[in-house]
């Protein structure tokens, strides 16, 4: 009788369940899309500032200040890039 | 269209054919999961939306070995376990189920039924007994999916069935 019990099966109805899925697939898709956005959008306006800065610097070596900015600069961006990258596994991770 | 094709089709980037492949196998999931949740509904389809998420973003990953379906189990398995250890569910409490609703016919009551004396077991023997009873797998497909040793399982399996009869007995006689 239990075994007779066990395997009993409904069918459940799809169409709630996989609209509710597609629902989220497609908000998971926007924000990754979103936050690959802020951060590259950031990340490049970084760098660009910091190459900037750099081609700058470079026919005067005697100037000390710009060479703080520019590193600055571009390690921010770099390291934004890379919290992007590191951003982009653990997403996928998760 | 079998799952093979669904799959390949999903990998190059078709997102209707993960969507074919959630309908075909969303009823069984579901089932699956509620009766390891022993019942609850709504657990049991926030555990199957997210293991057809972790399915998506992980489809380029199975290889084919075993079936589709299986895999599925598996990813929501252990979706399943990270909720046991936040202390979400609670297992192994009375059932309160009575002789009469036991010999139901319907295969609707029945599933109910079926889900409820689930509460009654541990997460394993759930596990077991619902991937051996109910859903006819072998000890070694049960051992794949669940990484459990062949012994363990039997002996889950047992007890479970065990524990259950003895209710059911029990309920007879009252």
């Amino acid at each position: 009788m239990l075994e007779q019990l066990l395997s009993y099966h409904q069918t459940l109805a799809d169409h709630e369940f996989v609209k509710r899925f597609q629902q989220r697939l497609a908000l998971q898709s926007k924000r990754r899309t979103l936050v690959l956005t802020i951060f590259g959008f950031i990340g490049t306006i970084c760098a660009v500032v910091g190459l900037q800065g750099f081609v700058s610097w470079m026919p005067s070596i005697h100037y000390l200040e710009p060479v703080d900015s520019v590193i600055v600069w571009t390690v921010f961006g770099l390291t934004t890039m890379s919290l992007l990258s590191l951003g982009l596994v653990l997403d996928e991770q998760s | 269209m079998n799952d093979e094709h669904l799959i390949a089709r999903s990998i190059s980037g078709d997102d209707s054919a993960f969507s074919q492949l959630v309908r075909n196998h969303q009823s069984a999931l579901r089932q699956f999961l509620r009766r390891i949740t022993a019942g609850d509904h709504a657990l049991a389809d926030d555990i199957a939306q997210d293991s057809f998420i972790l399915a998506f973003q992980k489809l380029a990953q199975f290889r084919g070995q075993g079936s589709f379906a299986a895999w599925l189990r598996k990813l929501a398995y252990h979706r399943f376990l990270r909720v046991v250890e936040t202390g979400a569910q609670k297992y192994e409490q009375p059932c309160d189920v009575s002789w009469q609703s036991l010999e139901t016919r319907d295969a609707v009551e029945a599933d109910i039924l079926a889900e409820k004396l689930m509460a009654m077991l541990s997460v394993p023997e759930r596990l077991t007994i619902t991937l051996n009873c109910s859903e006819g797998l072998s000890h070694t497909e049960i051992a794949e999916i669940t990484g459990l040793p062949l012994g363990t399982i039997k002996s889950h399996i047992a007890k479970a069935k065990r524990r259950l009869n003895d209710f059911i007995q029990a309920e007879a006689v009252a």
